[in-house]
């Protein structure tokens, strides 16, 4: 089975703090075309 | 719409609250989920997972900032729709990185061992630079290219990969110093 295989810390990283994802989201934002 | 009205909306289990989060955020969605995966048709399929879990979790109360929230789930359903997609993992070369910080083998055995994982790799991050946080989040999280987070952090490709190789070892030893695993 690919989960097995797949790292756990894949799945952790998805609870790195808040601030962590917001500072990138700015970013993110700004680079989108706007529709 | 402000965030606050839009959680209150949903909170209330008015639809309109989702309608607005789809206007507010779609894009944002959109380009986290992206970066994990490239079929437009997973991308769109796996839109409508999130606005779906945002409505039924928005249910036990709002999140303390709705972005993150939103980003969260987001990858968190990307990295579903990745796993799912067995034969369509794109960032092998990502899950052989992240081997090199915590075996492959290891496999946490309840939630409170998760969570201790999360814990440490959160006060792990604090102890680096802004910028490479930056990097790590890009890389990690929403799973961008080495060449896509170096346009974001303003790095040479052979600077973010040496960084990024020296906060994996850095990791690693921050995880075993802790006893989370032993080498």
């Amino acid at each position: 089975m690919i989960e097995n295989k797949i790292n756990p810390l894949l799945d952790v990283i998805s609870e790195i703090d808040d601030s962590n994802i917001i500072t990138n989201t700015k970013k993110r934002f700004k680079k989108l075309p706007i529709l | 719409m402000e965030d606050a009205t839009i959680m209150n909306r949903l909170e209330n289990r008015d639809q309109s609250g989702l309608a607005e989060i789809k206007s507010k955020y779609g894009r944002l969605i959109k380009s986290v989920v992206r970066g994990i995966l490239k079929s437009p048709q997973d991308v769109e399929e796996v839109e409508n997972d999130v606005l779906f879990a945002v409505w039924e979790r928005s249910e036990s109360g709002a999140p303390e900032n709705l972005t993150a929230f939103i980003c969260k789930i987001a990858r968190r359903k990307a990295v579903d729709r990745l796993r799912y997609n067995t034969a369509a993992i794109r960032n092998s070369d990502l899950l052989t990185e992240l081997d090199e910080c915590i075996p492959s083998g290891y496999s946490p055995e309840d939630e409170a061992e998760k969570a201790e994982l999360s814990r440490a790799l959160n006060e792990w991050l604090k102890t680096q630079n802004e910028k490479l946080q930056n990097l790590f989040t890009l890389r990690y999280f929403y799973m961008n290219s080495v060449k896509e987070a170096v346009r974001q952090c303003k790095m040479s490709v052979t600077a973010a990969t040496t960084a990024l190789s020296r906060m994996r070892g850095s990791l690693k030893n921050y995880l075993i110093e802790r006893g989370m695993f032993y080498d």
